[in-house]
């Protein structure tokens, strides 16, 4: 999604746009009077992002970048912020793309400050509009940048499906309810620190992570989340007394099964068996085995809720329980209870045949 | 709610009364003292919420819940968190799950009836009617006809019933037991309730445990509450209470609260120590008063909560519409068992991340076996139990020397289950399984549960053996009364919420007419 100001000329993004369109369905929204490479004069901050939403909102987009000159910085935070806090009615914000001018003027008015969840943003230098000359291999090579960040980043995670996205847009969600599910939704960093555990200990964690919620194609960094959950000190109300707290037990079970990481799935699902049986004391571990078999529950559950409470994954069992308040006074609950019956509201969704399914 | 226009008491003034805690236990209390005139405030440790504001996202739905962490000890550890107590004004009924079914007669008669447990030192007559006040004023919904009591009558026609209700209802008229729409603190009309305003009809959208965003639900802050603040009490939220101060003869004299960082005492008359089944008992074993007998924290119980599962064929998707809309007491008292007390079925609807957890807690799956079960989620439907537990020795709450982020020392709560909740728990598995099959489920899982905390400051006749005395006073502190479910002497099989509000205002008629 490109914004671009309405009137003006501009080569460079036409030409990106070209490249661009080989790969990923674009939506160039005019924004009509903002600060353009040509100078033209401001609208008001929030008429503009007003304007864009609306246009995001009518195609009903379910994975969309924000591409735009430095310019319109301000517009796009606004248009971010608002996105991830709810009040906007669309869905599948992504990441943001600045296409910075070349030096030596380099615009400073940016990309909205990381958000308490990060929002994958890249900057990348672009031809100045007025070029009436934009060189095609530049621009190929600025087109090749932003879909590698999509690719590499802000599409890493997993893809809700355009008809639960349509419903978490919509009127029946709350504006609270789709701003978490929108702060959820954003990939997680590839090169994401850990604030609690140790590098090597959220090494290990990754591979128990993918063992106990295996994930195919795109996924969640739940690891990452985890340590991040553990660092802002939230737990789930009560742990084990037999067990000291969350995150020094996450530290001491991720020290004493270091060298997962590096063993065959099967070996790991061997040793993982162990653990949860309460059968695994390697030595020098400072936990019981009976300690180990006691926090691995609690991760499996940490993890779990943290896999399951993605919107993807929501999508992945049918849930839309989410579409049921709106912020009117008067909500939309359901209406239709039945085994077997859907509401026409309800999203398009086939359901897994699962070996349960099939037993 | 709304407390902008709430009287405010200066902290030097002595109350006639402060309540700590605004839940089933507490409102009640607050609403009936202040109705009478006087002056009362209440403190409760959460924060006040406005119930449009809750979200049905599970995660950040925890706002209402007791998350500052507990430690869980013993063979059989509770867990606590989003399972149990609850935080905000209004206490717990801002996530309970507004089951409403009456404890029956012989359910505080136990001892009597079967040599185990403990009887109520309480009239079940008496109990009933403070029952019937209280379904009054909060609404209940309900059959027409009740089977187990043919005179019971509900204001409010039932919940509509979902696939898990209908499957539950199959089950059980195939092997011949009873079922019939469960009673529920859920409207099913608009009501203008007296003193907070509309309260609108359930609109099926299954969060109850989240927060009821319409008022439907009856939660203690769109009932109890507004009256009690439109007779002048006051409700300080965010105000945790850690001590209290009292006078030469041992009578409180002022209670001690942190808010915003700082600590404050309110001076008083009464206390009504209305904190729950965890916080009511930490907070008397952290001051050490009233616990002379040594009882306080002892006695803890909790609810079998065992499911059932079944796996159908078509999507069942039973996180649309209140969630348990069906009941059956038939096993209240079964016949040629050699446990003692039973256990209440209940249909079954759960929000994603709930089954998910009790599939990892309750199962132990994890890996490809997990992502199955969670696979299966739309196509599961089940029953419950709320089930008898006795007292045990083991089975107690203490304090550890680990400090909270107001420097209280956390609760440990340990619990094993005995002979007797494994003897109901293999029954009710066995019946809750013979109903799901019968119903067509392909399969079935048996998910592990308990629920509710109960008992750590027993009510009885005993200064030896029990805390506080019938009426609810402190055997020890002559103006200090407990009120919520860590007074019941026994657990009862009725999920405990509409017995705590009765008890609420039972103890503040016993102590008007003092």
């Amino acid at each position: 999604m490109f914004l671009r100001a309405t009137g003006a000329t501009d080569r460079a993004i036409d030409g990106l746009v070209d490249e661009l369109s080989a790969g990923f369905g674009i939506l160039s929204i005019d924004v009509p009077g903002v600060v353009g490479a040509d100078g033209s004069a401001p609208a008001a901050v929030d008429e503009a992002a007003d304007h864009v939403l609306r246009g995001i909102s009518e195609q009903a987009l379910s994975r969309w970048l924000i591409c735009a000159r430095s310019g319109y910085g301000e517009i796009v935070s606004a248009v971010v912020t608002r996105v991830l806090d709810g009040t906007a009615s669309v869905f599948g914000l992504a990441g943001a793309v600045e296409l910075a001018s070349p030096s030596p003027v380099r615009e400073t008015a940016g990309l909205p400050e990381r958000h308490e969840t990060a929002v994958p943003r890249a900057s990348f230098e672009a031809p100045g509009a007025p070029a009436n000359l934009v060189p095609r291999g530049g621009v190929a090579a600025l087109a090749a940048l932003i879909a590698a960040f999509a690719e590499g980043a802000a599409f890493a995670g997993p893809e809700v499906p355009a008809d639960f996205a349509r419903v978490i847009a919509s009127p029946r969600t709350s504006s609270r309810t789709r701003g978490i599910l929108a702060r959820r939704l954003l990939a997680d960093d590839a090169s994401y620190r850990p604030t609690c555990l140790t590098p090597d200990q959220l090494v290990t964690l990754r591979a128990v992570a993918d063992r106990v919620v295996p994930q195919e194609g795109r996924a969640i960094d739940l690891a990452a989340r985890l340590d991040a959950q553990l660092a802002r000190g939230e737990g789930d109300g009560w742990r084990s007394a037999e067990l000291p707290t969350d995150p020094e037990a996450y530290s001491l079970a991720l020290t004493a099964l270091g060298g997962l990481q590096d063993q065959t799935p099967a070996d790991q699902d061997a040793r993982l068996q162990a653990v949860a049986a309460s059968e695994y004391s390697p030595p020098g571990a400072e936990l019981t085995a009976a300690q180990l078999g006691t926090w691995f529950e609690d991760a499996c559950a940490d993890l779990t809720r943290l896999w399951l409470a993605h919107p993807a994954s929501l999508a992945r069992v049918g849930f839309d329980g989410f579409a049921t308040g709106g912020d009117a006074p008067r909500k939309l609950g359901f209406r239709v209870l039945s085994a077997g019956e859907r509401e026409s509201w309800e999203p398009r969704f086939d359901l897994l045949d699962t070996p349960g399914g099939r037993a | 709610m709304n407390l902008t226009a709430m009287r405010i008491h200066s902290s030097e003034t002595v109350v006639d009364a402060v309540v700590i805690g605004t839940g089933a236990g507490g409102a009640p209390i607050i609403a009936a003292l202040a109705a009478r005139g006087l002056s009362v405030v209440a403190l409760e440790a959460g924060p006040n919420f406005e119930p449009n504001g809750y979200t049905t996202d599970e995660t950040e739905a925890v706002e209402i819940n007791w998350m500052s962490e507990r430690l869980s000890g013993g063979e059989d550890p509770t867990a606590f968190g989003q399972n149990n107590s609850g935080r905000g004004v209004g206490g717990s009924t801002l996530h309970w799950g507004a089951f409403a079914p009456r404890p029956t007669r012989a359910d505080i008669r136990l001892r009597s009836d079967s040599g185990v447990g403990e009887d109520w030192p309480v009239d079940f007559d008496e109990l009933t009617s403070y029952l019937q006040k209280v379904e009054r004023v909060i609404g209940v919904s309900g059959p027409a006809d009740y089977p187990w009591d043919p005179s019971r009558r509900y204001a409010y026609p039932a919940t509509a019933r979902n696939a898990s209700s209908d499957m539950m209802v199959r089950g059980c008229e195939a092997i011949g037991i009873r079922a019939t729409d469960a009673p529920a603190a859920v409207l099913t009309r608009d009501h203008d309730q007296d003193r907070y305003g509309l309260r609108q009809a359930c609109i099926s959208c299954g969060a109850c445990h989240q927060g009821c965003r319409t008022a439907s639900k009856a939660s203690m802050d769109t009932t109890y509450l507004p009256a009690a603040v439109s007779s002048g009490a006051e409700i300080r939220a965010e105000a945790m209470v850690h001590g209290f101060e009292r006078d030469a003869v041992g009578r409180i004299t002022a209670v001690v609260y942190r808010q915003n960082g700082r600590d404050h005492r309110q001076r008083c008359a009464n206390v009504f120590l209305c904190a729950g089944g965890v916080e009511s008992a930490r907070l008397l074993l952290h001051t050490g008063v009233g616990n002379s007998s040594g009882q306080v924290g002892r006695n803890f119980m909790v609810h079998g909560a065992t499911q059932v599962w079944g796996r159908f064929d078509t999507e069942m998707r039973g996180y649309r519409g209140y969630p348990s809309s069906i009941i059956s007491e038939d096993m209240v008292r079964p016949a040629g068992v050699d446990f003692a007390g039973g256990y209440l079925m209940q249909s079954l609807g759960v929000m994603p991340l709930t089954f998910a957890t009790s599939l990892v807690r309750g199962a132990g799956l994890w890996g490809r076996e997990l992502l199955e079960a969670i696979d299966d989620y739309p196509f599961m439907a089940g029953v419950g139990i709320n089930a008898e537990c006795l007292p045990a020795d083991g089975n107690r709450l203490e304090l550890t020397g680990e400090l909270d982020e107001h420097g209280i020392p956390k609760a440990r709560i340990s619990f094993s289950a005995g002979a007797n909740e494994t003897a109901i728990d293999e029954h009710a598995i066995a019946t809750m399984t013979a109903i799901v099959e019968a119903a067509g489920a392909r399969s079935t899982r048996v998910l592990a549960r308990t629920a509710h905390t109960v008992g750590t400051c027993r009510m009885g006749t005993d200064p030896d053996r029990s805390v506080v005395d019938p009426d609810g006073r402190s055997h020890d502190v002559p103006n200090l009364f407990v009120s919520d479910n860590s007074v019941f002497p026994s657990s009862l099989i009725a999920n405990p919420a509409i017995t705590i509000m009765a008890m609420g205002l039972r103890t503040a008629d016993r102590f008007l007419a003092a």
